[in-house]
C-alpha cells in the first residue's frame, strides 16, 4: 500500500495519532492512497451517526470503512434491528437515542465496550439487558430523564451476568424503580465508577435512599469514583462512608437553590488519604468558604483536584502555599480578576509551579 | 551506570557515510538504543571503546540529532509511556525553532528518533508533521506534500458524503 509520507507506516502511523478525527476526515479527502492508510489504520476512531432514515443502508453496509463507533438516533425499528444485526460483531462502542421497537429479538454483541441509551423504550434496553448479550461491556450509560424507565429485573439480571462492567451512569427520573427494592442481595459486581443523577426536583424516598445506601455498602469495595447528582446526596453521604474505602474521586452537585453543604460533610471526608478528587458544586447562592474548606484541605494530604463552585481569590492563595500535591483547582464561576491573581502569584512568587486553574463554565 | 557523575567523558559517533561526530557521553544517553549498546559494555569501558557507528543514519541528519541531544542532555527525558499521554503540551521555542526544517530533513530526523529511540525527539518532529495538516483544506494538503489530486469527481463526492455520516455530534 501507498503511504502518506516517506516514512515506514509504523511512522505514518504516530503522525495520524495526533490527529482528531474531524482532521482525519479531511485526510481522507487528500488521494486515493491517503484514504486507503487512514481507513485501514484509523477508521475504528471515526464515530458513524444515523439519524432518521437519511442515509442508505446499503452504503453503509459497503462502506470500506471498518466502523466501530455508532451512534443511532430516531430509526425505526427495521432500520435500527437491520443496522445492529449488520454490525453486531463489530460494534465496541455504541449510543442510541430516542428509538423504540416493539418485537423482542435475540442478538449478542460480543466486542461491546461501551453502551448508552438515552430515551429509549425499554424494548430496547432489552435487547441488550438479557443475560449474556454483551459480555465485553465495561461501561453501561442509561439516560431516561424523560419518564420511560428500565424495569429493575432487566437491570438486575444484567448486573448480574456481565462480570466486565466497570463503570454505570445512571440518569433518571423520579420513577425508576431501579432502587425501589433492595438490589443488593446476591449481588456482586466489580464496579469501579458509579455515577446517579436524578431530576432537580426528584425527592427520593427513604426507603429508596436505604436501597440505594444498601448497593453502595455491597458494591462498595472497588468503586473508586462516586458522582451523585441530585440524590439528597449528603445525607447518603454520611451513611455509606465508612463501606466506601478506596474511593479516590467523588463529585457532588445539587441545583437545588436551598441547599447548603455543611462542615460535618467536610469533616466526615477529612483524614481520607485515598481521595484524590474532590468536587462539591451547588447552584444556589452558598458557597464554601475558606474557613470551612482549611482543615480539610490541610488533613488530605494525598489530594490532587479539588473543585468548588464559585472560586475566590483566597482560595487560591491558600492553597498555593499550604498544599503542594494539589494541582488543579476546577470551579464553574470565578470571582472577578481571580485569573489575573492566579498568575500574577504564580509568576512572582512561583509557587506550586503545577498548579492548573480551570473554569469549565 | 551513574549518569550524573561529574566528568562527563567525549564519545565518538560515526554516521552511515562515514564521517565522524564527536559528543559527550551525557548527550548521547538521551538515545536508549546507544545507552543499551554503553550498558552491554559496562562501567569504566566508555573511554577506552571506539567510535560507535551508526549505519541507518547519515552525516545530514546526525549532525540535526546531535544539535538536539546536546541541548538536552541535562534536561529530564520523558519514557516512551509518559509520551503516550502528552496532548497539546507546552513546545519549548527552542525546540519549535529546531524544528523549522524542510520534509525530507525532518522524515529522516523521524527516522533517526526512531531508530536511536529518543522518544522527546520523536514526539516533537511527528507532531510537528501532525500540526502542518490540522486544519487544512485538502489542497493545502496536496500542496505541501506535493501530492497528485488522483480522484474523480464522482469518487471525491461519495467521500465527502461518506464523512458528512461520520462529522454529526
Amino acid at each position: 500500500m501507498a503511504k502518506p509520507f516517506n516514512l515506514p507506516s509504523e511512522l505514518c502511523e504516530i503522525i495520524f495519532k495526533y490527529i482528531n478525527s474531524c482532521d482525519l476526515l479531511n485526510c481522507c479527502l487528500v488521494s486515493r492512497s491517503w484514504k486507503m492508510f487512514i481507513e485501514s489504520t484509523f477508521s475504528k476512531q471515526l464515530l458513524l451517526t444515523i439519524r432518521g432514515d437519511k442515509i442508505d443502508l446499503n452504503d453503509v453496509f459497503n462502506s470500506e470503512r471498518h466502523y466501530q463507533r455508532f451512534k443511532l438516533c430516531q430509526l425505526s425499528e427495521n432500520r435500527l434491528l437491520e443496522i445492529l444485526k449488520f454490525f453486531s460483531t463489530s460494534i465496541m462502542e455504541l449510543e442510541i437515542e430516542d428509538c423504540r421497537i416493539d418485537r423482542e429479538c435475540d442478538m449478542n454483541f460480543d466486542c461491546l465496550r461501551e453502551l448508552t441509551l438515552t430515551d429509549c423504550s425499554t424494548t430496547v434496553i432489552r435487547l441488550f439487558t438479557k443475560a449474556n448479550t454483551c459480555v465485553n461491556l465495561k461501561t453501561l450509560n442509561i439516560f431516561q430523564p424523560h419518564g420511560r424507565c428500565p424495569f429493575r429485573n432487566d437491570i438486575l439480571t444484567f448486573f448480574k451476568s456481565n462480570r466486565s462492567l466497570e463503570e454505570i451512569n445512571l440518569n433518571l427520573n423520579e420513577s425508576c424503580n431501579i432502587f425501589s427494592k433492595d438490589i443488593s442481595k446476591d449481588l456482586k459486581m466489580n464496579l469501579k465508577s458509579v455515577f446517579l443523577s436524578f431530576k432537580s426536583d426528584c425527592e427520593l424516598q427513604t426507603t429508596t435512599l436505604v436501597n440505594i445506601e444498601n448497593f453502595f455498602r455491597s458494591q462498595g469495595e472497588t468503586i473508586q469514583t462516586i458522582s451523585l447528582i441530585n440524590s439528597a446526596n449528603l445525607p447518603l453521604l454520611h451513611r455509606i462512608w465508612n463501606s466506601l474505602k478506596v474511593v479516590k474521586r467523588l463529585y457532588f452537585f445539587s441545583s437545588d437553590p436551598f441547599f447548603d453543604y455543611d462542615t460535618s460533610t467536610l469533616e466526615l471526608l477529612e483524614n481520607n488519604s485515598n481521595l484524590l478528587e474532590l468536587e462539591l458544586h451547588a447552584l444556589g447562592p452558598f458557597t464554601l468558604e475558606l474557613k470551612d474548606l482549611t482543615p480539610f484541605i490541610l488533613s488530605s494530604n494525598n489530594l490532587k483536584a479539588l473543585g468548588v463552585w464559585t472560586l475566590r481569590k483566597d482560595l487560591i492563595e491558600f492553597v498555593a502555599y499550604n498544599h503542594s500535591k494539589l494541582k488543579f483547582i476546577s470551579c464553574a464561576t470565578m470571582e472577578r480578576d481571580c485569573e489575573n491573581y492566579y498568575n500574577d502569584l504564580k509568576s512572582k512568587f512561583g509557587i506550586n509551579d503545577k498548579l492548573h486553574l480551570h473554569q469549565y463554565l | 551506570m551513574d549518569i550524573d557523575r561529574p566528568s562527563d567523558p567525549q564519545v565518538s559517533v560515526v554516521s552511515s557515510d562515514g564521517t565522524m561526530f564527536h559528543t559527550t557521553l551525557k548527550s548521547i544517553l538521551l538515545s536508549g538504543t546507544i545507552k543499551d549498546m554503553i550498558e552491554h559494555i559496562g562501567e569504566g569501558g566508555v573511554e577506552n571503546m571506539g567510535a560507535i557507528p551508526l549505519q541507518n543514519v547519515d552525516s545530514k541528519t546526525l549532525e540535526i540529532v546531535i544539535k538536539w541531544i546536546e541541548h538536552h542532555k541535562d534536561n529530564i527525558q520523558p519514557t516512551s509511556e509518559e509520551i503516550k499521554d502528552k496532548t497539546a503540551d507546552f513546545i519549548d521555542p527552542w525546540d519549535e525553532n529546531f524544528l523549522e526544517m524542510d520534509l525530507d530533513k525532518l522524515y529522516n530526523l523521524i527516522t533517526a528518533a526512531n531508530y536511536l529511540n529518543i522518544p522527546q525527539l520523536l514526539w516533537l518532529s511527528t507532531r510537528k508533521i501532525a500540526m502542518l495538516i490540522k486544519n487544512r483544506t485538502p489542497q493545502e494538503i496536496r500542496s505541501l506534500f506535493n501530492i497528485e489530486d488522483d480522484w474523480t469527481p464522482q469518487e471525491i463526492e461519495a467521500v465527502q458524503k461518506e464523512n458528512q455520516w461520520c462529522e454529526e455530534k
